[in-house]
């Protein structure tokens, strides 16, 4: 459809109907809203700001867990 | 030891050890949570990577971790730039929900050497956004300034490069950062390799030692942690006792005077 757009996920295509916000793109990926952090195009959206911050073609999504570390 | 009288203030928080573990290559989550415990570090570095897959499990060790009671210190391992590390740094606050950060950005691929410039740049910004930073950082001492300039109360300087166990390359540096930053909290990060590295950073005044290679590889990590805190303590004892200042020469201890057998 050309309304779609494609964003990545942690390097992953992934096609969206335009307009998706980000709050409905990480319950689709499965996560619940608590248990990554995201980063869009390298930049921090907190929790509370995914549901407004749409999505457009091309945006890149990283999204953290905590693991150990040194 | 007087305990009592020997009061440990790390960003405000009062604290009984000295000791700050790394949770990270442990050989299980249940060694993990024993050398925590044998350490009784009561300050574990954790840190944050892309997820792989959703729900993807890591076998428990970070459940372990937050199970542990101490206080998180999320890191910024793997950053090369100011910029990454801010954004993590957020992450990290969200996601565990501390104000503290290891700040780490890495300028060199071979010996993972702090950054100087970057570490300043970033530190400065999360400093005013709100963060406790902790940065980890080289030896020197006008970077190190530069880094207080930015805001920092804590410096985590380095023995020797992450993951070497060399111990202390440069002890004149590290003796050079306490002398002339006195009232700031010096943490000795990275290099360490023996009890007696951490033993020797406590003598030169430093305030506390990080580490994880040395205990997590040990070939029993849980008795190793422990051998670390007794060194730690042991050599905070030392520091705090006055040391015996080196001399080129011999000085007799027993009091006699001349030989025994001569008058």
């Amino acid at each position: 459809m050309s309304s779609d757009i494609e964003v990545s996920v942690n390097g992953q295509a992934h096609r969206l109907a335009a307009a998706t916000h980000l709050a409905d793109l990480i319950e689709r990926l499965g996560h619940a809203p608590d248990s990554v952090a995201t980063a869009l195009n390298g930049e921090f959206v907190a929790r509370g700001e995914r549901a407004a911050c749409v999505l457009r073609d091309g945006d890149k999504l990283t999204c953290f867990q905590a693991i150990t570390g040194g | 030891m007087d305990h009592i009288n020997d009061v440990f203030t790390l960003a405000d928080t009062p604290l009984r050890s000295r000791f700050l573990l790394g949770t990270a290559g442990y050989p299980s989550p249940q060694v993990l949570r024993d050398a925590i415990a044998a350490s009784g570090a009561q300050v574990v570095t954790v840190g944050l990577r892309r997820q792989l897959a959703a729900g993807s499990a890591d076998n428990g060790f970070i459940e372990i971790v937050r199970a542990s009671g101490a206080r998180l210190l999320p890191n910024t391992a793997g950053c090369r730039t100011a910029r990454e590390a801010i954004a993590l740094a957020h992450m990290a606050r969200e996601l565990l929900g501390t104000h503290w950060v290891k700040l780490e950005v890495v300028g060199d691929e071979h010996t993972l050497q702090p950054d100087p410039w970057e570490l300043a740049i970033a530190a400065a910004q999360l400093v005013k956004d709100g963060f406790e930073v902790f940065p980890y950082c080289t030896d020197d001492l006008v970077s190190a300034q530069r880094l207080v300039d930015a805001g920092c109360r804590i410096l985590m300087p380095w023995g020797a490069p992450i993951g070497s166990g060399q111990g202390l390359l440069n002890p004149w540096a590290l003796r050079t950062l306490r002398a002339r930053l006195p009232a700031l909290t010096l943490v000795v990060d990275a290099g360490i390799g023996a009890p007696s590295h951490a033993a020797q950073a406590m003598e030169l005044g430093f305030d506390a030692v990080l580490l994880n290679s040395a205990v997590a590889q040990a070939a029993d990590p849980v008795r190793m942690a422990r051998a670390f805190g007794l060194a730690i303590e042991a050599g905070r004892l030392g520091h705090l006792s006055g040391l015996l200042a080196p001399q080129d020469m011999a000085v007799a201890s027993t009091p006699v005077s001349g030989r025994p057998f001569e008058l």
